[in-house]
């Protein structure tokens, strides 16, 4: 029913799985794969497994060899630490909100005819292949000072406009929130595809009104989308560097700006070596949240069937 | 999840600059590429010559290509190659003995680095008819590298923000009672931070910024801190910022507003208090075509070229003569012209170099705080 | 036709709890096309009706209509004395059960039960209750906290039939129910729904292509094509007394005999099949000389002596179906053999000579423009 980009590896028993492993070694079928699955192995090796290894290697390594602790102190404390926690708030807050916005704008889109769905998703996507200094010069004129919604809340008299949208956690939100839409929508929409609308008439069927069949039977059903798209777009944002620099300011700073800064600026390979461990130690958090959610939901329909 | 990086490389300045603003970089790259083209290693007879030069590209190299490779081909049958790379990728080709190119245009504060780790040949100015009396100031010509053109920070603003005032320095951005609006400063992402202005407008004289009081400096920026609406990171934005009315005066890299003000935006450049810099020429160890290095070298110090250059892109000369060649209205668009020099000063590369991380370091906590 | 009240478990909570339906004038189309074209009926508390037709033969499209999830271009529905035609699905208050059970993946068993209930703001323990109530009625003690998923599909049915009648609906409509099961189960299900509908006095709308689910199911069949009701009858009647060639096939599968018609008698009309033999049927009007079809159920022939019945023919095919035994006999110069059904006993021997005979009451005469 629901699509899940992130699914839980099935548990099995370690004992069982050992003996199991042992004899399909010996089998020739099992060789004749590891064999085949070689070029894979050496792919992953090349191309994941050793960049992440030196990695973790440069972060603990002292500046006259040695290893140390020292990056990471550093990475964890004063400003560098502000930094850090700076980023997760704009993550968490980016991906709450393009959750909410991209459900809803999910929702219309899978009510829509195949034909203008489409169309909407393109409108959706396009924007992100507009290079980044002409997004910048857009975006300026949408939420400058004297940008379109701005001059439209001046000229409505809103109290307290124009507000200040850019340069701001809330210039970044909206950027970032823009850049995460399209996967929590396209997330979201397979998801509600995926959703049986004629449950929607059963509970109807039943005297459930529209509130009712929406909390009770359509949420439920989306809720594991809704975590997928959540945790995505969190560990997506949680690398981003470019939108937060074209639309915050300087308290706007994330994680992956600094690792720029240290990498090309003061050519600090070991601290930045030492943040990139922490963003990935962050990400795999992140994913270990979603096998927990999966996990307690797993354990109550468990409880359940007791 | 690549985005494009935006580099604020301090040599990718232009004045179009969009293409140059926006550059896909890659982290990794270093030690290749290191293999000439025969050509290039032959050196023997003078048709068939080839030098391999390093410079920023975009607008900048256009320029270049036009002003001073393009005559020098003419003149010397010498075929001019360019390639664009960084500083740590051409490090690490010296580093390896066999560098892909045999001269250097880059800021004089990279030549200084370089020089640090042994990777430049010492210049003989014997080899350079052009630059013995040529002027050329104290703090462009080192043991490894030699000016070559000057460009500079100055401040820029909106001439119908302030009711005909006109900040006449630094003091007055940073005075925003008579001048009230919203400022825009370098962040550190793009270069230097600007602590030479905080100084200036807390009353130091030109002459005595450096040894920079960094304390003193905060301090001052702390002042204006509150109406820096954005700390720009790339060369574009100020004009943006100033053409949209999000702030009414921003410190810019000069010559990123020409196409503005042709345009005719109110937006005018203020010359006093002006941060100069230059880029520079240098030979790297392992160069395999170090005469002709020389000989690109030399040619492009004629006062000529050097006045033809600053006609394509505004960036000064660094030979005074140059001037008599130019018309005043180029000339006073022009960091190294007579007025502007006295109206400026120069940043000292030295003093930046041995305290840029402390600097930097603490500029991040400040502008976060 | 009223159903007798029983006195299984729980029946006495939720017994008696049926309402009359009328439906009058309903018509639908689809893009011009007539999907029900001037349906009406009532129907009493407590009955059991079937809407039988094949697919396209609006049955589904008037059930739609009664619960809500189609609009109809016109006509009235109303359920007791209130007229629901412009109410929404939610509140006509009627129950539904679904061919593909739709029961709530998320929920278990007795939360899905529950869910009505929930709805209309009953205290946790009443609801506990009458979920346990209905759970035990339908032989799902213990899968109360199971997820539908885990169940098979007849045992999710039976959720399904729980969760449509455990806030007593006055009406129960029913959308093929059966149509995902296998014969066996579909069988035994029949029982127990109609035990069911009988003890708790449930009015129910069931739609089916399966005439023999109809017939052991329903107080009244609705027999539809193309949008009209062919006739709406007992099965009794229907079966015996079927007034379109369409019901008299549909429901029975009936040999149809062509023939001319000779002349009437006082009882009967007399009819020269064209292989020769004579039958008599029930009164037709046509006047003698026409063409007819006489149609008989298989069921309602008999065997006799071959000089003792209305026509003869040689045994063809004799079939074992259980405690029956079907025969084709064909008499001779005719195209097809004729269908019979006996008890096995008096089962011929292929290649016999045998009489076939009749009672009157049994025939019924079609003229040749009456249905295909």
């Amino acid at each position: 029913m629901a699509g899940s980009v992130l699914a839980p590896v099935p548990a099995s028993t370690a004992p069982a799985a050992k003996s199991r492993v042992r004899r399909s070694l010996r089998s020739r079928r099992t060789r004749s794969g590891l064999l085949n699955g070689a070029p894979i192995v050496v792919y992953m090796l090349v191309l994941f497994v050793y960049p992440i290894l030196s990695t973790l290697f440069l972060s603990v390594k002292g500046v006259h060899g040695g290893l140390t602790l020292h990056w990471y102190a550093d990475a964890l404390s004063g400003a560098n630490l502000a930094v850090l926690l700076t980023t997760l708030r704009i993550s968490a807050e980016t991906s709450l909100i393009s959750v909410v916005i991209g459900f809803l704008l999910a929702y219309a889109v899978s009510r829509l005819r195949p034909l203008w769905a489409g169309l909407v998703m393109l409108i959706i996507v396009v924007p992100h292949f507009i290079s980044a200094l002409v997004r910048t010069y857009g975006w300026i004129i949408l939420l400058g000072d004297h940008g379109v919604v701005n001059s439209v809340l001046v000229d409505l008299h809103v109290p307290g406009a124009p507000f200040q949208l850019l340069y701001n956690e809330i210039g970044v939100i909206i950027g970032t929130t823009s850049v995460m839409l399209p996967y929590t929508v396209l997330l979201l929409y397979a998801v509600m595809r995926g959703v049986d609308r004629r449950l929607l008439a059963a509970a109807a069927s039943m005297g459930a009104g529209r509130l009712v069949m929406f909390r009770r039977v359509y949420l439920p059903l989306v809720a594991p989308g809704l975590v997928n798209a959540t945790v995505l777009s969190f560990i997506l944002c949680l690398g981003y560097y470019l939108t937060p620099a074209l639309m915050g300011g300087a308290r706007q700073t994330v994680v992956a700006a600094l690792i720029d800064d240290e990498v090309m600026k003061q050519n600090q390979w070991n601290g930045a070596a030492a943040l990139g461990v922490i963003l990935l130690v962050l990400t795999f958090a992140g994913l270990s949240l979603l096998r927990l959610a999966r996990a307690i939901g797993a354990s109550a329909r468990q409880r359940g069937a007791a | 999840m690549k985005e494009p990086r935006i580099d604020r490389r301090i040599f990718l300045r232009g004045v179009g600059g969009v293409a140059a603003g926006i550059t896909a970089t890659s982290l990794t790259g270093c030690g290749t590429g290191t293999s000439r083209s025969a050509g290039a290693a032959a050196g023997g007879g003078g048709g068939k010559k080839t030098i391999v030069v390093r410079n920023s590209g975009g607008t900048y190299g256009d320029a270049n290509l036009k002003a001073i490779y393009e005559p020098f081909t003419k003149e010397t049958g010498i075929t001019v190659k360019v390639v664009n790379i960084e500083y740590a990728q051409m490090l690490a080709q010296i580093k390896q003995g066999r560098p892909q190119f045999d001269v250097i245009d880059d800021s004089m504060a990279d030549f200084v680095l370089f020089g640090k780790e042994n990777a430049l040949q010492k210049l003989d100015q014997d080899r350079l008819k052009n630059f013995k009396g040529a002027g050329i100031a104290n703090n462009l010509v080192t043991p490894y590298a030699i000016g070559k053109n000057y460009w500079a920070s100055v401040m820029a603003y909106r001439t119908d923000a302030f009711g005909g005032k006109t900040p006449q320095s630094w003091a007055d951005f940073w005075d925003t009672k008579t001048f009230s609006g919203n400022r825009s400063l370098q962040s550190q992402d793009a270069d230097l931070p600007e602590l030479e202005f905080a100084l200036l407008a807390d009353g130091v004289p030109m002459d005595k910024l450096y040894p920079i009081d960094v304390d003193r400096a905060f301090k001052s920026l702390d002042r204006i801190k509150g109406s820096v609406k954005k700390y720009w990171d790339t060369g574009a934005l100020p004009g943006v910022l100033l053409g949209r009315k999000e702030v009414v005066a921003s410190s810019v890299w000069h010559g990123r507003l020409d196409a503005l003000i042709k345009q005719g935006q109110p937006l005018a450049y203020q010359w006093n208090g002006a941060r100069r810099q230059s880029n520079g020429w240098g030979i790297p160890n392992g160069a395999a075509n170090t005469d002709a290095a020389y000989q690109l070298i030399d040619f492009s110090l004629r006062p000529s070229v050097q006045a033809h250059f600053a006609t394509l892109y505004p960036m000064g000369p660094v030979v005074p003569a140059a001037y008599k060649q130019l018309p005043a209205s180029v000339s006073a668009n022009l960091a190294s012209s007579p007025e502007h020099l006295k109206s400026g000063f120069d940043l000292d590369v030295d003093w930046w170099i041995k305290n840029q991380d402390a600097v930097i370091k603490r500029w991040r906590g400040w502008a976060r705080g | 036709m009223r159903s007798q009240r029983g006195s299984g478990p729980g029946a006495g909570a939720l017994a008696g709890s049926g309402k009359s339906l009328s439906v009058s004038g309903l018509r639908k189309t689809y893009a011009g096309v007539v999907a029900v074209d001037e349906v009406s009926m009532e129907i009493e508390a407590g009955e059991f009706v079937t809407f039988l037709g094949s697919s396209g033969s609006g049955k589904t499209t008037t059930l739609m209509m009664i619960a809500g999830f189609v609009e109809p271009d016109s006509g009235v529905i109303k359920v007791g004395r209130r007229d629901v035609t412009r109410l929404a699905p939610q509140k006509r208050g009627l129950g539904f059960v679904f061919q593909q059970y739709l029961l709530f993946p998320h929920m278990t068993v007795a939360e899905n039960i529950a869910f009505p209930l929930q709805l209309r703001g009953l205290s946790k323990a009443e609801v506990r209750r009458q979920v346990g109530q209905v759970l035990e009625m339908a032989g799902l003690e213990g899968y109360g906290r199971r997820r539908p998923r885990e169940l098979s599909g007849g045992q999710q049915q039976r959720v399904a039939l729980c969760r449509a009648l455990v806030y007593r609906p006055p009406v129960i409509l029913m959308d093929e129910p059966l149509g995902a099961l296998d014969k066996k189960l579909r069988d035994q299900l029949q029982t127990e729904i109609k035990k069911i509908q009988r003890e708790l006095g449930l009015t129910v709308i069931y739609v089916t292509h399966d005439q023999e689910e109809a017939l052991v199911l329903s107080d009244r069949i609705a027999v539809m094509r193309d949008g009209l009701i062919d006739q709406f009858d007992t099965p009794r009647e229907l079966f015996e007394r079927p007034r379109t060639a369409f019901v008299a096939d549909f429901l029975g599968a009936a040999n149809f005999l062509p023939g001319r018609l000779e002349n009437h008698t006082d009882e009967h009309s007399l009819v020269r099949l064209d292989h020769g033999a004579l039958v008599r049927a029930r009164p037709h009007p046509l006047a003698p000389g026409h063409r007819v079809r006489a149609a008989v159920q298989p069921g309602r022939l008999g065997l006799c002596a071959p000089a003792d019945g209305f026509c003869t023919g040689t045994v063809e095919t004799v079939t074992y179906v259980g405690t029956l035994v079907r025969v084709g006999v064909r008499p001779a110069g005719a195209e097809s053999p004729i269908r019979l059904e006996l008890p096995a006993g008096r089962a011929p021997v292929t290649g016999e000579q045998v009489g076939l005979t009749a009672d009157p009451g049994d025939v019924t005469l079609f003229g040749d423009e009456e249905g295909r």
